[in-house]
Parts: structure tokens; sequence; C-alpha cells
């Protein structure tokens, strides 16, 4: 396959999945204008970089580790400017959504946030979920595992507030 | 447990997705084939034989650029005089260059329109006689640049049936213009959802009135690229850490999105103090916000590969 097939292939992926790639970033950034740069983003290097592309059946893979990774790029930014700014700004902040069960995902790690939201939300294979976070299969399943369980907790906690 | 999952899925899956999401992918995708396309045509303008085949190849894309300008719907030509005299530089020795027309190339339609200005240069020798092959090789060049420019437009409106959002606008200037050079500039912006600018910069030698590229100011054969390249690196480097709002394409945990050396053809142009300064587009080798960034080339990490004539040592 050479580039511009590739290019040509994940430009269709890019469009018959832009969707779910930008819900996969708004886990990670929770905020409208930030998962649309994310995507966007993510849309421009993986074009450009199609070249590197190992093979058509990795495409959805690759696009999902483009994503993560470009998502964790801009929290990381984000991060270290907001530890520079002590004063506080004028102009508008970024609208958050106020998903309370959205929120609850951010007792996981970056990994296990991915873990979930490919294998449970986007009903992604086991395998694929592994190979986007390059990992074995038993890993994986351990990932979701222990995620499942933080989970569990996090949820009962938040019930247990309301209830009180 | 399970009815909790399926209540966090039940909101992922409810996350709106904005309906100006498409059309963004959609311009980063337009906008990273034309880049990436611009890598794969070597433009070497240094011998004679790389010369033609490089201008042949630019031409034949011409040719479907006009051939789709056939089809407009609102087609404007104008001469704009007095910005092409203001244009003209006179100096002192050796060929002279001038821009001695500038056409206007105007397009609108519903939400998307088209400005893109296209100079033509004139170029001649020191008895003032035009040197018709070189002032030839230029506009076509430069025409060559600016059809490629418009036939994209033209596919994007064919593409989205004249519905779509987007304005391209491409614009000159001669940055450089002394006794050894001459350099025009055009600046391009598309701006679709969010807005894509990318820079081309065309050399006249001033004493051939040849067009030539990066390597031409370095003695033959020599290594300029890696001098040059871990230069930029070192200045990326030191603006991040003394500045925490710049990024670079230089540490990314993706090994193949890191800045690792400058092609050949480069956007470069020689500043008033006869620095070298490298020109690259945006998202070339920083992410978007950063918009297009260049770097100043201290001569003395050149000095040894640098041709005599052209860069101050």
């Amino acid at each position: 396959m050479n580039s511009p097939k590739k290019q040509q292939l994940v430009e269709q992926e890019l469009l018959a999945s832009y969707d779910s790639l930008y819900r996969l970033a708004f886990t990670y950034v929770k905020n409208e204008a930030d998962a649309m740069d994310v995507v966007q983003e993510s849309a421009y290097k993986a074009v450009k970089n199609a070249g590197s592309l190992k093979g058509k059946e990795y495409v959805k893979t690759w696009l999902c580790r483009i994503v993560i990774n470009t998502s964790l790029e801009l929290l990381r930014h984000k991060q270290r400017e907001m530890s520079q700014e002590v004063l506080q700004e004028d102009g508008r902040e970024d609208v958050y959504c106020d998903f309370d069960t959205i929120d609850a995902l951010e007792v996981l790690s970056e990994k296990e946030r991915a873990a979930v939201v490919l294998r449970y939300f986007e009903d992604r294979k086991l395998q694929e979920v592994a190979d986007i976070l390059e990992e074995n299969l038993s890993t994986t399943k351990s990932i979701l595992y222990r995620s499942l369980k933080k989970l569990k907790i996090k949820l009962t906690e938040g019930e247990f507030c309301y209830e009180s | 447990m399970n009815h909790n999952l399926e209540q966090i899925k039940q909101d992922y899956q409810n996350i709106k997705v904005p309906d100006a999401l498409k059309q963004r992918v959609e311009s980063s995708i337009s906008q990273a084939k034309i880049d990436s396309e611009r890598e794969r045509i070597p433009r070497g303008f240094g011998g004679e034989k790389s010369k033609r085949a490089v201008i042949f190849s630019w031409f034949a894309k011409g040719c479907v650029g006009v051939a789709a300008a056939g089809l407009l719907l609102t087609l404007l030509v104008s001469t704009s005089a007095p910005i092409a005299y203001a244009m003209e530089q006179i100096p002192v020795l050796g060929t002279v260059v001038r821009v001695v027309t500038s056409r206007v190339y105007l397009s609108k339609d519903k939400q998307m329109e088209v400005n893109v200005e296209i100079p033509e240069t004139r170029i001649e020798n020191q008895d003032g006689e035009v040197m018709e092959e070189a002032s030839h090789a230029l506009n076509d060049t430069i025409k060559a640049y600016t059809d490629e420019i418009i036939a994209a437009y033209e596919a994007d409106v064919k593409a989205s049936g004249g519905e779509g959002v987007q304005a391209v606008d491409l614009d000159y200037e001669v940055v450089t213009d002394n006794d050894s050079l001459f350099s025009l500039q055009f600046h391009q912006t598309v701006t679709m959802a969010g807005a894509a600018q990318s820079e081309k910069i065309y050399h006249i030698d001033k004493k051939t009135g040849n067009m030539i590229t990066l390597k031409d100011l370095f003695a033959k054969g020599a290594d300029y690229i890696t001098p040059i390249s871990e230069n930029i690196k070192e200045q990326m480097k030191t603006q991040m850490e003394q500045d925490d709002s710049k990024s670079y394409n230089l540490n990314s945990d993706v090994e193949e999105w890191n800045f690792q050396k400058i092609s050949e053809d480069v956007d470069f142009y020689v500043n008033q103090s006869g620095k070298l300064v490298i020109v690259f587009d945006e998202y070339e080798v920083a992410p978007g916000y950063m918009g297009p960034v260049s770097f100043e080339i201290p001569s003395d990490v050149i000095s040894s590969v640098v041709k005599e004539g052209y860069l101050a040592v």
C-alpha cells in the first residue's frame, strides 16, 4: 500500500468515525472547544503521517491512539499554562459539560479510562483495545477489571452522598 | 454495577458532537494533503535539468487550474497598476527584478470566496534588456503556484456543491531585494472553520537572473542541513524552556511527529541584516495555535559551509 492510498484510507476512516473520536477526546479534555481542537489536530497528523501506518487493519486503532496522545498533549500543555497563571485572567471560561457520570471516569488513570471507553462505550473487541493501549490481552483484561472496581467504589460513594 | 456502567455509557453516547466538527476535520484533511503533496514534489531549481523537469510538473498542474478556472461563475481580472508600480525596486548593480503587473483573481459565491493576487515579474539585465527566459521561468512558476491554489479552491467548491464555507486569500510581498537576492514571499490563508496559513518564497539570484533554492547559498556538496536543523532544535528547546506558552513538535511521545531536520525545499529568506531565516508553515513543526513560525540562523552556525555573496558572515 503506497502513501496516497494510505492517505485515502485514513481520510475515509476519519470521515466515518470523527464523531466517536470526538467523544473519546471529550472524555479526556471535557469541553467542546478543546475536543474539537484535538480531533482537528489529530486528523491533520493522521493524514500527514499516513505513510507510517502499518497496514489496513490497523487504521482504527492507530487513529484512536493519535487522538489519545493528542488529548494528553493538550492536557499537559494546559497544566503548564495553569501553573503559570497566578492572576485571574479576564476572558471566557471554557464551558465544561456537567455529566456527573462521565466525571466518574476521573478516578481512572489515562490508560484505564481509554480501556473502559473503548471496550464498554465504543464496543471495541478486547484485542483491539489491547492494540490501542499497546498491552497484551491479559494485561488489558486486568486493566479493565481494575477500572470497574475503581468505578464501582466511586459510584457507590456518590450515591451515598446524595442520600444523606 | 452494570446498571451504572450503562448509565455512563448513555451519557457518553449523549455527548453532542458539534456540527462544525465535520468541516474542521475536512479542512484538516485537505490541508494535510496539500502539505504532504508539496513534500512529494521535488522543487529544486539548481541544475538546468532539474529546472526543466520541475517546471514541467508545475506547469502540468497549472493546466488543470486553467481548465477549472473556465468554469467560474464570476471572474474578475484587474490590473492593479499603482500597487505594481509601488512594488518596483531599483537596485544598484546586476539584474533588476520588477513586479510589473499584479492581477487579482476574485470569485465569490454564497459563503465561499477566493482572492488571489498574481504578480507578474520582469527580470532585466544590467543594460535594461529583458531576460525573457529567466522572466518566463519565474512567472510560470508563480502562475503554476497560484493556479494550484485556485484549482484546489475550485475543487472544494465543486465537492461541496457551492454550499461550503471557505475563504482563500493569497497575497505577496518582496521580502528581500539587495545586491545579490530578490525574494518574493507569498502568504496563503485558507479559512474554513479554522484557518491555516502557509508561506511560499521564490528567490532570484540578482547576478544571473536565475531562480535559486536554499542549497545554492552553500558550497557545493556541503552539509548545511545538519547545522541548520540542529540550531533550530536548540532554538525550539530554549524558547520552550523560557516561555511555557510556546510549543514545538520536539519531544512528542510519538517519534514521527517530532521535527527531525529541514527539508531541502524548506522556505527561507534573507533578512535585512543578511541573516538566513527559515520559515515553516502552520502545523509543520508546531501545533496549530503557534501559527507559521520562523527561525533566524546565527551566522557562526553555517559560516563554514556558506557560499560567498548571499549571506552576511
